[in-house]
Parts: C-alpha cells; sequence; structure tokens
C-alpha cells in the first residue's frame, strides 16, 4: 500500500509541480551582476583592519571586493570543496601552501603579506594587574580566551607560547576556545573572558583599545604567524584578484595594514 | 453468497472460523469479545487476517495462499458501525456523495437524494454533521454506506443509537430497498431480539469460533435456555 | 544597506525551503501513517536524524557530497555550471535536509490523530491514498499543516552552522542575516548587530502571531 502512495498521479503532479516552482525561484539569482568583482576569502583577524582598504581599493580600480572573514581552517576546507573565491588571505603559510599542493593555487607556493602577532588582551574592568607574562601565572585569572588552535593560526601559536612558558597544562582548565581569532577578541571584548590571547589587530580595534589593555607576547614563544596569500587557479576573475593582491602589498598599504597590527613583509 | 475461512490471532484472542453465508440476511450473534467487530473487518478489507480467504459471489478478495488482497475500496461492500464517522468538514450531502466519484453530476445529486430520502433524512441535506443527534448521524451513515450500491452491507450494532420504533421503522423500509437491489446483509448484533426480528440466518460465535450456524431457533436454542435458566434461577429464594 | 540584502535572501531561502519541505513532507507523512510493513519505523528515523546530528557536520557531509570530490558533486557542477555548495541553490539543498523533522514530525502527529475510523470509512467508499490524503487528513490536520510550515520557514530563518558551511558567508548570495549577525557582532558593531537581531525578532514574533491567531477557533479553544 506504502508504494502506491508516491505513485498516485495527483500525488506526484503536485510534487512535481512544487519542485518546478522552487526551481524557478532558484533560477533568479543565478542572473548575477556581470560588474568585475573579487570574491575574497580572508582570516579572522584580518577583519579589523581590511575593510577600508578594500573600500578604497573600490574606489580606485572600480573592482569590487566581497569579502569573507572566517578561520583560515574552514576557508581552506570550503575551497577544496569548491568554494567560488578568488583570493585567499590566511592567517598563515601552511593553510595556502595545502591549497597549492591540491593544485587549487595559480602560484607554487605562497606569498607573504603580513606578520600576525600575538598579544595577551586584559579588560580594564577584569581588576587584573598589566597584562605581561606574569598574569598568565596569577590564580586570579579565571577565563583565558584564545583561538581554536585546530582550525586558526594564532590559536595554534597561543597553545605553542602557552607550551614553552610550561603553563598550558596549568590553564587549560580554564581556557575558552572561540571558533576563529575574532571570535576570541569577542569573547574578551564581550567580558566573557577577563583575558585573551587575541591578535594585535583585534587589541588596536577602537573597541578593545578603549576597554583594556596589552601585552605583545615574545616572539620567541611562538613560530611567526607569516600570513600567505595565493590566488586561486580556477578563478575566473584572475585578473582582478592578482591586482588587489598587488595593491596589498604596496608599500602605502603595507603602511596602513602595519598601523592595523600587522607587521610588513620585506618584498623579495 | 459470502465464503469465509478466517484465522486471526489479535493479542490472546484466535479467531478461527470457516463457513458460508448464503442467506439474503445473516445476524452474527455472541457475547461482546467474541469477535464479531472482528469478522466484519476482515471481511471488509480494514484487516488482514493471518491466515485465509474470503470470497463474494464466488470472486476471492483476500486470499493469503494467493498473495491477493482487494483494497476496501474494490470490494463493493459497504460497513456502518456504531459510530457514524461522518466526515465533519463536509456536508451531508457531500458525505453521502463520497463514494459516488464515477458519476456525473446529475447522476451523483439524484442518487443523494433518493439515499436520504430512504432513511428519512432528506431535511439534513445541507447540515453539517457536528450539528446532527446520534440517531440522524446514524441515518446518514447509512445514506452514505449504501450510495454506491454495494454488493454486500455489513452492519455493526447500527441501530445502538436509535430509539426502538424509529429503527424499526428504518429497518422495514431498508429490508425492502435491500431486497430490491439484491444486496446481502451480515448485521452483528448481541441483542437477541434483532436476531428474532429479522427472521434471518444466524451464526453464532463464541471465543473466536462457530458454535451455530442456521435458523434463528436453532442456532439460538442454547442462548434462549440460558436465558431462561437465568430467570428461573433468579427466582428461587 | 547590506541589511537588506541579507533579509531578501533570507525570506527567499526561508520561502523556497518550505514549498519543497510541504511537498515532500505531506506525503512522507501520509506514508508513515498510512503505510504498512516495518521498513517505516527506519524511515520515521531517518526522517527525525538532521534533529540529532550538529549543524555543522551536517553541513560538511553535503559540502564533500556536493563538490568536486564525489561524482555525484561532479555532475551536479555539469549540469548547472557551477557547483551546487556556496550557491543558493545549495542553501536549499542544506536547510531542506536540516529543517525536515520540522515539517515531518507535526504531520505525523497531526495525520495519526485523525480518528481512523473515518479513514476506514473513506476507504471503503472507493478513496485511494492520494484521495485520502487531500481530503481526509489534510483538512482534519490543517492546524499540524500550518504548524510544519511555520517551524520549518522560522527554522530556515535561524540556520546558522549549516548555511556557513556550505554557503561560505558570500555577501548577496550565501550571507543570511543570522550569518550577517554573527559578522557583526565579530567585529564589534553592536549598533548593527542589534538592528539585524531586531529583525530577525521582529520577523519570527510577527509570523507566529499572525499564524497562530488565524488559526485560534472561534471563542477560543475551549469553547
Amino acid at each position: 500500500m506504502g508504494w502506491s502512495l508516491l505513485k498516485s498521479k495527483g500525488g506526484f503532479a503536485a510534487i512535481a509541480g512544487h519542485f518546478l516552482l522552487a526551481l524557478s525561484a532558484l533560477a533568479l539569482p543565478a542572473l548575477a551582476s556581470a560588474q568585475p568583482e573579487v570574491k575574497l576569502a580572508a582570516a579572522a583577524d584580518l577583519e579589523p583592519v581590511l575593510p577600508p582598504i578594500l573600500a578604497r581599493f573600490a574606489q580606485a580600480t572600480g573592482i569590487h571586493v566581497a569579502a569573507t572573514y572566517q578561520a583560515s581552517a574552514m576557508l581552506t576546507v570550503q575551497m577544496e570543496n569548491g568554494a567560488p573565491f578568488d583570493l585567499f588571505l590566511a592567517a598563515n603559510m601552511g593553510y595556502p601552501e595545502r591549497l597549492a599542493r591540491a593544485g587549487l593555487a595559480a602560484t607554487a607556493a605562497p606569498v607573504p603579506y603580513a606578520l600576525g602577532t600575538l598579544v595577551l588582551w586584559t579588560r580594564k574592568d577584569a581588576h587584573l594587574p598589566h597584562p605581561s607574562l606574569g598574569l598568565l601565572r596569577n590564580p586570579a585569572l579565571r577565563r583565558l580566551a584564545i583561538a581554536n588552535p585546530d582550525r586558526a593560526p594564532y590559536g595554534r601559536a597561543a597553545v605553542t607560547a602557552l607550551t614553552r612558558l610550561k603553563l598550558y597544562e596549568q590553564l587549560k582548565p580554564r581556557i575558552v576556545m572561540a571558533e576563529n581569532i575574532a571570535q576570541a577578541a569577542q569573547f574578551v571584548g564581550s567580558g566573557n573572558a577577563e583575558a585573551g590571547l587575541i591578535s594585535l589587530t583585534s587589541a588596536l580595534t577602537p573597541q578593545l583599545a578603549s576597554s583594556g589593555s596589552y601585552f605583545v607576547m615574545p616572539r620567541n614563544l611562538y613560530s611567526p604567524l607569516v600570513q600567505g596569500a595565493v590566488v586561486l587557479k580556477r578563478s575566473p576573475n584572475r585578473a582582478a584578484a592578482e591586482k588587489l593582491l598587488d595593491y596589498l602589498l604596496s608599500a602605502p598599504v603595507q603602511a596602513e595594514l602595519a598601523r592595523g597590527g600587522l607587521t610588513p613583509v620585506s618584498r623579495p | 453468497m459470502l465464503e469465509l475461512s478466517l484465522e486471526a490471532r489479535r493479542g490472546g484472542f484466535h479467531l478461527q472460523l470457516e463457513c458460508r453465508f448464503a442467506s439474503d440476511w445473516t445476524v452474527l450473534f455472541g457475547p461482546s469479545g467474541a469477535g464479531k467487530s472482528t469478522v466484519l473487518r476482515l471481511v471488509a478489507g480494514l484487516e488482514r487476517p493471518d491466515r485465509g480467504r474470503v470470497a463474494l459471489d464466488g470472486r476471492a478478495v483476500t486470499d493469503t495462499a494467493a498473495s491477493m488482497f482487494v483494497s476496501p475500496g474494490r470490494r463493493a461492500t459497504a460497513l456502518v458501525a456504531q459510530q457514524a464517522a461522518l466526515f465533519p468538514h463536509l456536508s451531508v450531502r457531500a458525505n453521502v456523495a463520497y463514494g459516488l466519484t464515477g458519476l456525473k453530476p446529475s447522476e451523483r445529486e439524484a442518487r443523494v437524494e433518493e439515499m436520504l430520502k430512504l432513511v428519512d433524512a432528506e431535511a439534513l441535506v445541507d447540515r453539517r454533521p457536528g450539528g446532527l443527534s446520534g440517531g440522524e448521524a446514524q441515518r446518514v451513515a447509512l445514506a452514505r454506506a449504501l450510495a454506491p450500491l454495494p454488493r454486500l452491507l455489513l452492519l455493526d450494532e447500527p441501530f445502538a443509537a436509535l430509539d426502538g420504533a424509529a429503527s424499526d421503522a428504518l429497518l422495514e423500509r431498508l429490508q425492502s430497498w435491500l431486497r430490491t437491489h439484491d444486496v446481502q446483509v451480515v448485521m452483528v448484533t448481541h441483542d437477541a431480539t434483532d436476531a428474532y426480528a429479522t427472521g434471518a440466518e444466524v451464526a453464532l460465535l463464541r471465543e473466536g469460533r462457530l458454535a451455530a450456524l442456521g435458523p434463528a431457533e436453532m442456532a439460538l436454542a442454547t442462548e434462549r435456555n440460558r436465558i431462561v435458566g437465568r430467570l428461573s434461577g433468579a427466582k428461587t429464594d | 544597506m547590506m541589511d537588506w540584502q541579507a533579509l531578501t535572501l533570507t525570506l527567499r531561502l526561508a520561502s523556497v525551503t518550505t514549498v519543497i519541505l510541504l511537498a515532500v513532507a505531506v506525503p512522507l507523512a501520509a506514508l508513515l501513517v498510512l503505510g504498512r510493513g516495518r521498513w517505516l519505523a527506519g524511515l520515521e528515523a531517518l526522517a527525525a536524524l538532521p534533529l540529532v546530528l550538529p549543524p555543522t557536520v551536517l553541513g560538511f557531509s553535503l559540502l564533500v557530497l556536493l563538490g568536486p570530490r564525489t561524482a555525484i558533486g561532479r555532475g551536479i557542477t555539469a549540469l548547472l555550471g557551477h557547483p551546487l555548495a556556496f550557491s543558493f541553490g545549495g542553501l536549499v539543498v542544506g536547510s531542506v535536509i536540516y529543517s525536515l523533522p520540522f515539517a515531518v514530525q507535526p504531520l505525523v502527529a497531526g495525520f495519526a490523530a485523525v480518528d481512523p475510523a473515518m479513514l476506514d470509512a473513506a476507504r471503503l467508499l472507493g478513496a485511494g491514498p492520494w484521495r485520502l490524503v487531500r481530503t481526509i487528513l489534510l483538512p482534519l490536520a490543517r492546524r499540524s499543516l500550518l504548524a510544519a510550515a511555520v517551524l520549518s520557514f522560522l527554522h530556515t530563518v535561524g540556520e546558522f552552522g549549516v548555511v556557513l558551511m556550505l554557503g561560505g558567508d558570500i555577501p548577496g548570495a550565501t550571507r543570511t542575516l543570522s550569518i550577517l549577525l554573527y559578522n557583526q557582532v565579530e567585529s564589534f558593531d553592536y549598533a548593527a548587530a542589534n538592528r539585524t537581531a531586531a529583525v530577525l525578532l521582529a520577523f519570527s514574533v510577527v509570523a507566529l502571531a499572525a499564524v497562530y491567531l488565524g488559526s485560534r477557533p472561534r471563542g477560543g479553544r475551549h469553547a
């Protein structure tokens, strides 16, 4: 009796009708704009600094950039599965290298575009002493936010630093892990964690700068956060993507990135 | 003619029946729990037996050995139970017309009128089932069941809601119509007077088995003795 | 301005998903309630699976399934000219699967609550399965149909994990209101975040109120 239900004509016609209706609705967005556009996949630490730079780029060249900021790992997985991005600005070299190995990158190796900096940030109203390495040993520190080390290079750097300080095991029960480095800043910014190992770019934002203070973690505690970029091989907007990358590597923009917390890389 | 060979288990209850109902009107009699309603449902195709065969006028509608099963809607069989089960969102007219999809609209109108007249419910034609009394609903249910002109009518104590006089009058009108249209009837009851009143053949069902099949006087002889026995027994002081 | 894009995208996604879901869930629920056979229990469990599946797991599974790594994905890409993931179509597929239990379960409950005596009567009068659904089950389980539609719609509006994983947060194409909200919060744009959250909330409240007020029987439920 069961199958006759599905096979009966009336039912099938009704379902088919609904599907056709739905398919026609799907067709509408396919009429995309013919404007030149770059789809940018950007690491989460770039969120505080990139938007004005991209806006200026659009004004100067007429190329509109649609940016999405996520954890580098997530973006990599999506691109491996066909995500239609044109340019990838990661938070390390490892993830873009993975794309290059998979044959998805236009160049054999990623281009470093910035050097990230890990900082320890605390809220003013947490009534903790000024951030320093000593603070990490302070038992009054109840919650420390970091980015997920499996997904975010800044998170991995945080864990490396804590491990080298021989504090990781001790602090583990007090660590809250965020999806990505921007969310880690979110956790501290909203007061859910009193301190966090976040990116310098987040610490320099108006919100965090006014509500707390930061301490730059010594660079010898973690591997350098060399942030690399790749243009995607099958991108339909390669020329535009390369133009954007060149723009980001240009001296004035590098200076602006530096002001925002990303140390420039010396161009070969 | 209805041929039955049924075996069905429902929990602890075991039905085993092998018989033939040849009479125009058969009364299926027995105490509650004897399996009477189950027999009707199996005949109608609303349930399937574990093993068995049901044939109406020589044509098999259920046959487990041959993996054959005709759906209830294709058996030319009607069933009216104690609950009228009228469709509450449809008018009386639409209810009675529900089984008449094969007819042209004019024919459908005519048939609906005819059936409502038969059960003396013409005045109810545009009413909703929600506003009907128990007796009115039952009459409409009968009209609805008979509208497609079935070959077999199964009644499961449908007159419980009607008072004696009304049900007698209805029964008389029905019997004559059913005879004219050559419809066989199997009626379940546990009221012995119904059995006698219709002068039908009686099948006595007890604990899932056929205890007797024949004219009322014979089949219900034990029943009568039992009642008499209880009455006289009650007199002793 | 960005709010409008995300809003219309979200509305479109929820509407298309709901239409497809009802078309799928009504026959499926009818099959589960009217059908016979042990395998139906397995089917019912399968239809409930998305409830217990973490959204990112579902999103990721679909991502791989629809992507260039599988034959299915490559086939779909060849057909459409672009991958299904990271497009509106991909979101629809994800949303339909993710919200399926919210459409199926109210319908199953509503259909199962219909008096079996009525179904028996209809069957005896010749109604086949589709006629049973159309003339008996659906009219008598109207409120369940409404609940299924509203729940599917709102569940899709609020969806996040699946949409993010499968959609890639592409502005205008796959950046729904819930993702927009997430982004705004992450970039400390609390003013904008509050606006977006208010839109989401108001929208849900209005939709629920309009629907449930409209379906109350006159004089209250216990009249």
